[in-house]
């Protein structure tokens, strides 16, 4: 499993970045913490899907056609860690290929802060989850970006600003499933600097005309909805079980 | 905290916000041309979410609150602050303070929330938009869209009880500055979670502004 380490970026599993990385013990302690007791389900054992690729030449491969990625809501809130994973991984690997390809973009110098900064922000996110989670209930995912010129700075604005929504409408739509009191906090810690983000991405594309924020609330999207959008940036087939059948429309509804 | 005395709260703070535009963007040429979008944009969405928050606490049998009337001074915080020529980069620092209050104070009622998912999610979408809101007019400001450690950057002594606890840099059990060591360090842990403020903290930081 390679796809999601990209050249420069120490992967959460790189021995070194991640050496206090705490293990199941300790995991069970830290759920516990989180109100989430003696819940962590067996998951299903998964094969995660290895595609051709290497680690020098990241993923393009087409969205779910790869081995299934399975997200269990049976489990609580370990669920919509493991959704919150997904879209971390996501977002970490997207910053990760606009900062390789600096080199050969036209993205100035000053928004390449920018990028690195909110690339370093996913990784600590990523960092959360798979700490987070541990290795039993890990969800690593193979990426791609398919059609998406990582040198064009018009490009990857673009893309970015998916990204970022769509983090943003998963993870408000998904925290009404939460149990633990401290599993919600932690989410809503992460969402609002998502918020920041996709503004700051949005004030890069059109400065200071009102893009940053298209509306008075965000939308809050069901986590089938979500999934929807999640899987094309997804090789792996993203399966999500036992998703509740009620939803709690926020203000714009359509969720 | 009831569901009700969150929502009052969180109403409190959106008249604050809401109240400081509508004052900057009714002083004539007081907020420059450049800006003027993104005031009007912050302005009408906090309009929106007052009336939002007062639709959550009628059809919960609560009563909205009605509108304060604000100092902006702060009581001698920001002295002589009147929306005056020249004092065009106080508003701005008020703004900053306020919207970056405003993602920390909605957060630390995300719990009350917690058994009311209609009350949570809607908390949340208005949420997400004032860490948007936020990251602007920082950013205007020439600073980052995040915040770092629990800077204050440039604002009035106010401000920093207003950035008090934004330094965390291990969530839950995990140490975010370890694992960031070789991509931005504890900087980037702090930027990457924003941290709630419980009600008493904003009640000591809105109260000031209340006349």
């Amino acid at each position: 499993m390679t796809d999601d380490i990209t050249r420069d970026v120490p992967s959460p599993d790189t021995p070194g970045s991640f050496a206090e990385r705490p293990r199941a013990t300790s995991r069970r302690g830290f759920l516990r913490a989180l109100g989430l007791g003696g819940t962590i389900a067996a998951l299903p054992r998964l094969v995660v899907a290895c595609g051709s690729d290497s680690v020098t030449e990241p993923s393009n491969g087409i969205p779910g056609t790869g081995e299934p990625l399975l997200i269990d809501f049976a489990s609580g809130d370990v669920a919509i860690l493991q959704l919150a994973s997904v879209i971390e991984q996501i977002e970490a690997e997207f910053y990760a290929r606009v900062v390789a390809a600096f080199a050969t973009s036209n993205i100035t110098a000053s928004e390449q802060t920018v990028f690195t900064e909110i690339r370093d922000h996913e990784l600590g996110h990523r960092a959360f989850l798979d700490g987070t989670l541990g290795a039993d209930a890990a969800v690593p995912a193979t990426v791609t970006f398919r059609g998406v010129n990582f040198s064009d700075r018009a490009a990857v604005l673009t893309a970015a600003r998916a990204v970022e929504d769509l983090g943003i409408e998963t993870y408000n739509g998904a925290a009404q499933y939460l149990t633990g009191p401290d599993t919600l906090l932690a989410i809503a810690k992460i969402v609002s600097v998502e918020g920041r983000h996709s503004s700051t991405i949005r004030d890069l594309q059109e400065p200071k005309n009102g893009a940053f924020s298209p509306a008075a609330s965000d939308d809050a999207w069901r986590p089938t909805k979500a999934a929807a959008s999640i899987q094309s940036y997804l090789v792996d087939k993203l399966g999500l079980v036992n998703v509740p059948t009620t939803f709690v429309e926020g203000p714009k509804g359509g969720g | 905290m009831t569901v009700l005395d969150s929502l009052r709260l969180l109403q409190v703070i959106e008249y604050l916000q809401s109240d400081l535009y509508t004052r900057g963007l009714a002083a004539v040429g007081f907020i420059p041309t450049a800006d003027s979008e993104v005031f009007k944009t912050l302005s009408a969405q906090q309009a929106v979410h007052i009336s939002t928050l007062s639709l959550l606490l009628t059809t919960r049998l609560g009563t909205p609150v009605v509108k304060p009337t604000f100092d902006f001074t702060g009581k001698g915080a920001v002295p002589g602050f009147a929306f005056a020529a020249g004092q065009y980069e106080t508003f701005r620092m008020l703004s900053q303070a306020f919207e970056d209050l405003g993602v920390r104070a909605y957060k630390g009622q995300m719990q009350a929330f917690q058994a009311d998912k209609q009350a949570l999610t809607y908390a949340l979408a208005m949420h997400s938009v004032e860490g948007r809101h936020a990251a602007e007019v920082r950013r205007i400001r020439g600073r980052k869209g995040w915040i770092t450690g629990s800077s204050a950057d440039d604002l009035p002594a106010f401000a920093k009880a207003i950035y008090a606890g934004e330094d965390v840099a291990t969530q839950g059990s995990v140490n975010i500055g370890s694992a960031l060591a070789s991509n931005g360090g504890v900087d980037a842990a702090t930027q990457a979670f924003d941290e709630p403020l419980t009600t008493a903290q904003v009640t000591a930081i809105i109260t000031p502004f209340i006349a």
